[in-house]
C-alpha cells in the first residue's frame, strides 16, 4: 500500500495558563494579552481554521501554549531582544503565533508578502536583520534560500509545509515539526522561562515591524509598539466587540488593517478568529463562517456588488423585479436611517424586504450575521457603500495608515456620514495643516521608520504630529474627508484640484471596470485609462457571440470599448462637472504585481501605469 | 532525479495481445523499479494504451505474464487488480458529471468498501467509521492537489484542465502502490502542465508511489521519468534512462522518421 496521503499534521503545543503574572502587567502587551485571555476563559474558542474539510478550534489556552512553545524554540535558535523574524505566508493560526512569541521574547515580527518577487524578500530580511525566517511552503522556502548571499543575517528558514523540500540540502532548512519538537523539548526543561519574559516585558519596545507597501519607492519598516496599539484600549471600544464576535482572517496579515482584525480586535475583546482553507476559497468560507464583524477593502465590496449586478441581470423577470424595488425601498429608508429618522412605516416596509431580498441576499454574500462591515485600506465610493446600506449590511468606513497604528478614524453606529471616513476614535487628535495635510496625534503613532531618522523626522515633527502625507477636510462636527495623496492629487491645466481616487471609484462602480487611472494633472481635462475585468467581459462577449482569445484581444474590440464608454457616462453622473471623465483608453494589459504596476496591496501604481502608457496619455490629448 | 533503488514492483514478461490479426503487442517485456517513475512514449497505435489495458486487466494477452509485487496478475479480473493496488486514470475521464468533486473523489474509495448495503442501510459503527476514513482521505487529496475550492461543486461544470487533475485524485483515493497514468496532459495548456509536472513529482517523492506515464508530450515525460521505454508497432525499441532514449537512433527513426536526434531535444524543450 502506498504511504498515506497524511499532509503534515497540524501540531498541537502542550496548552499554558499562566498564574504568577498579574492581569495588569499581562494587558499592556499583545502576547500578555492571550496569556490574560487564557487565564480567563482557557476552554473557550480563540481560533479556528478549516482543513481536511472541517473546522478545528483552538482555544485560548492552547493558543498561549503555543505561543510558549514557538517562543522557546525562537529562543533555541538564537533570537535576541531586538532581532526579528521575517514570516512568509499566507494567514494561518502559526502566523499569529510566531508573531506573538517573537514579541513576546522581546524581537520583531516582520511580514513580507507571499506574493513579493525574491529582491524584494531579500531587501525586507536583510533590512528588518531578520534572524530566522517563516515560510509557508516550497514557493517561499526557495526565495529565501535563492537570496541567501543577500541576507547573511537569516541562520534558519522554517518551513510550514515541508512538502517538495524534503531532498533540499541547505543546511539552514527546518521543517515547522522539528521546530516545534525543539521547542517543546526547552519548554520542558525550562517551564518558568516563559512568564518570566511575558513580565519583563516593556509595552513601549517595538514588536512588530510592518513594511508598508509604497506606491513610491522602497518599502519602509514601521516600527509598532504594544503600546501603539492598546494605548486605545484604555478608551471604550467603539465597536462594541465580545467574546461572541467572530471574525475572517483574509486580507494579508503583513498589512496592518489585517494586523488590527486578526490580533488587536480579538486579543482586546476575545473574539473568535476564523482562518479558511485558502485565498481560492474565500467566499466559500465568508458564507460558513459568517462573521459578525466584517474588514473589507474596497476592491471586496466592488466584487461583491459585481457578482450580485451581474447575477441578477440573468434571473427572472420577477426577481429583477423584486430585488431592484427592494433596493430602491432599502436605500430610501438607509437615508433615513443614517439621520436617524426611521418611522414606524419604514420599519414594517423593512421587514417585508427583508424577508424577499434583503436576507437572501445577505446569506448569499456571507454577511447576514455581520453587525457591521468596516471599509478601510483605499478611498471607498459612497455610492458603494450606500448600495451595502440599502441591503441592510451597514458599512462603516475608516482611515489609518500602518504609522497609526491601524485605525485612527471611523464611521460608527450613531455617528455616520458617508463620504467621510467619521470621527477621530477617541484619545486620538486630529487637525489640517495649512495645505490641507491631515495630522494626526495620539498614543497610537507609530515609533518611527527603522534606519531611517530621516524619514521618521520628516513624519513626525517636534510636537508629535504624524504627517499622513494625505490631504483632506474636517467638518465642523470633526468628520474628516480624504481628498487624496497629496503627491498624487490632480491639477488641471484650470488650476483644479481634484482626487484621482474619487474619480477612479466611480468608475469602479460598474462591474466591467476592474482598474481605473484617472489622467489630467496640468492638462485641460480629465481622461481615465482602464483595465477591464476580463472575466466579467468575457462573459458578456460570449454572450453576444463575440469570440475572443485573451485579454489584449478583448481590450482592442470596439464593442467592449462602447461598453466601457457607457459605464464612464455612468459614472460622470456622480461626479463634478470638472472630475467628469471625458476621454477613455483601455489598457491592452492586466496590470500585475510582477511588472511594477501594482503594489503588494493590489493599489495601482498611478506613476508606473502613466509611464507605461504614456503613449496612450499622449494619444488623448493630441500630443506628439 | 531521486536514486531509485530495489526489487522491481511491476514485470511485464514477453506480452503478445492481437486483434484479429492486428498485432497490438508484439513480445513486450519491462520492468518498473519500486518508487520509480517509468515513461512509454511511442507513435499512435505503438500499443501504449494496450499495454495498460492488459496490466490494468481490461484485456487479456494471448501470451506472457505480468507480476505485481512477485505474485502473477495475468488475465485476473480488473476489480482484484485494482484492489491489490493498481490505480489508473483515463484518458477520457471518467467522472459523473452530476456528482460533486467530493463524491467522485469518494467512488474512487469504492473498491476498497469493505461494509455491506444492510449494515449501510442501518448506519452501523462500522459502516459509520469505515464513511469517516474514506471522507478523511479523499480530503487529503482535496488538499494535496488543490482542489478545496471546487469541493462540493458538479464536475461537469469544471474546466478540463481542473477536471484532469480531479482524475488524478480519484485514482489517488484508491490508494495504490503503481499508477497507471494514461496520457495526463492531453489538452492542458502550458501553466496547467507545469502545475502537472509538480504534482506528479509529489506523488513519487512524497507519496512514494511508483508511476507508469504514457504521454505525447515528450518534454513532461524526459523531465519526470527515471526511466523512459519507446514502443513502436507493438514493440518495445528502446528502454533506458531520458539521457540514453533521446539519442537512440532506432527512437528517433521510429518517432520522427529520421530527423536528427536534436530534433526531439528541441521539442523537448519547448515543451518542457
Amino acid at each position: 500500500m502506498m504511504a498515506a496521503i497524511v499532509l503534515d499534521p497540524e501540531i498541537r503545543a502542550e496548552p499554558a495558563v499562566p498564574t504568577r503574572v498579574p492581569d495588569e502587567v499581562l494587558a499592556r502587551t499583545l502576547p500578555g494579552r492571550v496569556a490574560l485571555w487564557a487565564r480567563r476563559q482557557p476552554d473557550a474558542v480563540a481560533l479556528r481554521r478549516k482543513r481536511f474539510g472541517i473546522w478545528k478550534e483552538t482555544t485560548w489556552s492552547e493558543y498561549c501554549g503555543a505561543i510558549e512553545t514557538v517562543a522557546h524554540a525562537l529562543r533555541r535558535l538564537g533570537v535576541e531582544p531586538g532581532n526579528a523574524v521575517g514570516i512568509l505566508s499566507d494567514n494561518r493560526p502559526e502566523w499569529l503565533y510566531v508573531d506573538l512569541a517573537a514579541q513576546a521574547i522581546g524581537a520583531c515580527s516582520a511580514g513580507i508578502y507571499q506574493t513579493n518577487p525574491a529582491e524584494d524578500v531579500a531587501y525586507i530580511l536583510n533590512h528588518a536583520q531578520a534572524v530566522v525566517a517563516v515560510c509557508e511552503d516550497q514557493e517561499q522556502v526557495d526565495k529565501a534560500l535563492e537570496v541567501r548571499d543577500e541576507t547573511p543575517t537569516v541562520r534558519h528558514v522554517i518551513v510550514l509545509d515541508a512538502r517538495g523540500t524534503r531532498d533540499y540540502d541547505d543546511p539552514r532548512l527546518m521543517t515547522w515539526s522539528d521546530f516545534m519538537e525543539a521547542g517543546a523539548a526547552a519548554r520542558a526543561e525550562d517551564p518558568d522561562w516563559f512568564e518570566g519574559e511575558l513580565a519583563a516585558r516593556d509595552p513601549t519596545e517595538p514588536g512588530m515591524l510592518v513594511y508598508t507597501s509604497g506606491t513610491t519607492g522602497r518599502p519602509k519598516g514601521a516600527e509598532l509598539s504594544s503600546a501603539s496599539v492598546i494605548g486605545l484600549w484604555e478608551h471604550p471600544d467603539v465597536l462594541e466587540a465580545s467574546p461572541d464576535d467572530t471574525l475572517l482572517s483574509y486580507l494579508p496579515l503583513c498589512h496592518i488593517a489585517e494586523k488590527l482584525f486578526s490580533l488587536f480586535i480579538p486579543l482586546r475583546s476575545g473574539c473568535v478568529v476564523h482562518f479558511g482553507e485558502s485565498l481560492d476559497t474565500v467566499q466559500e468560507d465568508l458564507r460558513e463562517v459568517s462573521p459578525t464583524i466584517f474588514l473589507g477593502v474596497p476592491r471586496i465590496w466592488e466584487k461583491m456588488h459585481a457578482g450580485v449586478t451581474i447575477r441578477m441581470r440573468d434571473s427572472s423577470w420577477l426577481k429583477r423585479r423584486l430585488f431592484e424595488r427592494g433596493l430602491r425601498v432599502g436605500r430610501e429608508i438607509a437615508g433615513r436611517r443614517l439621520e436617524g429618522r426611521e418611522t414606524r412605516l419604514d420599519r414594517l416596509r423593512w421587514f417585508i424586504n427583508d424577508l424577499l431580498v434583503y436576507r437572501p441576499l445577505q446569506e448569499r454574500l456571507g454577511l447576514r450575521r455581520c453587525r457591521f462591515g468596516i471599509s478601510g485600506a483605499a478611498p471607498v465610493a459612497s455610492e458603494l457603500l450606500l448600495w451595502f446600506w440599502s441591503a441592510g449590511v451597514p458599512i462603516y468606513e475608516g482611515y489609518g495608515l500602518t504609522e497609526t497604528g491601524a485605525m485612527s478614524h471611523l464611521n460608527r453606529p450613531g455617528a455616520v456620514r458617508l463620504g467621510t471616513v467619521g470621527l477621530p476614535l477617541p484619545g486620538i487628535e486630529c487637525r489640517t495643516a495649512e495645505d490641507g495635510e491631515v495630522l494626526i496625534r495620539g498614543p497610537n503613532i507609530f515609533l518611527g521608520y527603522r534606519d531611517n531618522p530621516e524619514a521618521t523626522r520628516a513624519a513626525i515633527d517636534d510636537e508629535g504630529w504624524l504627517h499622513t502625507g494625505d490631504t483632506g477636510v474636517i467638518d465642523d462636527d470633526g468628520f474628516l474627508s480624504i481628498v487624496g495623496r497629496k503627491k498624487e492629487i490632480i491639477i488641471t491645466s484650470g488650476g483644479k484640484n481634484l482626487s484621482p481616487e474619487k474619480i477612479e471609484n466611480a468608475l469602479k462602480l460598474s462591474p466591467f471596470v476592474k482598474e481605473a487611472v484617472a489622467v489630467g494633472d496640468g492638462r485641460k481635462f480629465i481622461s481615465a485609462l482602464v483595465q477591464i475585468d476580463y472575466d466579467i467581459v468575457s462573459d458578456w462577449a460570449t454572450r453576444r457571440r463575440l469570440s475572443h482569445s485573451d485579454y489584449t484581444d478583448l481590450a482592442r474590440r470596439p464593442e467592449v470599448k462602447e461598453l466601457v464608454s457607457r459605464a464612464v457616462d455612468e459614472a460622470n453622473e456622480h461626479l463634478a462637472r470638472v472630475e467628469q471623465v471625458r476621454a477613455l483608453r483601455i489598457i491592452p494589459k492586466e496590470l500585475h504585481q510582477d511588472d511594477g504596476e501594482l503594489t503588494a496591496t493590489r493599489k495601482v501604481r498611478r506613476k508606473v501605469v502613466h509611464e507605461r502608457f504614456d503613449d496612450l496619455v499622449r494619444d488623448i490629448y493630441g500630443e506628439e | 532525479m531521486a536514486f531509485v533503488n530495489g526489487s522491481p514492483l511491476l514485470e511485464v514478461d514477453d506480452l503478445h495481445l492481437h486483434f484479429e490479426g492486428v498485432k497490438a503487442l508484439d513480445g513486450v517485456s519491462l520492468s518498473v523499479q519500486e518508487g520509480s517513475l517509468l515513461g512509454v512514449i511511442g507513435p499512435n497505435g505503438a500499443g501504449k494504451s494496450s499495454l495498460f489495458n492488459c496490466i490494468s486487466g481490461l484485456y487479456r494477452p494471448q501470451r506472457g505474464r505480468i507480476f505485481f509485487q512477485g505474485e502473477e496478475i495475468t488475465g485476473r479480473a480488473p476489480e482484484r487488480i485494482a484492489r491489490a493496488g493498481i490505480g489508473r486514470t483515463l484518458q477520457n475521464l471518467g467522472f459523473f458529471p452530476h456528482m460533486t468533486v467530493l463524491e467522485n473523489l469518494l467512488l474512487g474509495r469504492h473498491v476498497h468498501y469493505r461494509s455491506r448495503w444492510w449494515t449501510d442501510m442501518f448506519w452501523s459503527r462500522g459502516a459509520r467509521s469505515e464513511e469517516i476514513r474514506n471522507r478523511e482521505l479523499a480530503e487529503h487529496v482535496m488538499e494535496f492537489l488543490e482542489l478545496e475550492r471546487y469541493r462540493a461543486r458538479p464536475v461537469g461544470i469544471l474546466p478540463y484542465g481542473v477536471r484532469k487533475r480531479i482524475e488524478l485524485g480519484r485514482a489517488l483515493c484508491m490508494e495504490p502502490t503503481l499508477l497507471l497514468l494514461d496520457e495526463p496532459a492531453a489538452g492542458l495548456n502550458q501553466e496547467e502542465m507545469e502545475m502537472l509536472a509538480g504534482y506528479l513529482m509529489d506523488v513519487q517523492r512524497e507519496l512514494g508511489v511508483t508511476q507508469i506515464l504514457v504521454e505525447h508530450e515528450l518534454g513532461l515525460v524526459m523531465d519526470l521519468a527515471d526511466r523512459v521505454a519507446v514502443l513502436d508497432f507493438g514493440r518495445k525499441i528502446a528502454d533506458g534512462e531520458p539521457e540514453a532514449v533521446r539519442s537512440d537512433p532506432a527512437v528517433v527513426e521510429a518517432y520522427i522518421g529520421g530527423v536528427p536526434s536534436d530534433a526531439i531535444e528541441t521539442e523537448a524543450r519547448e515543451v518542457g
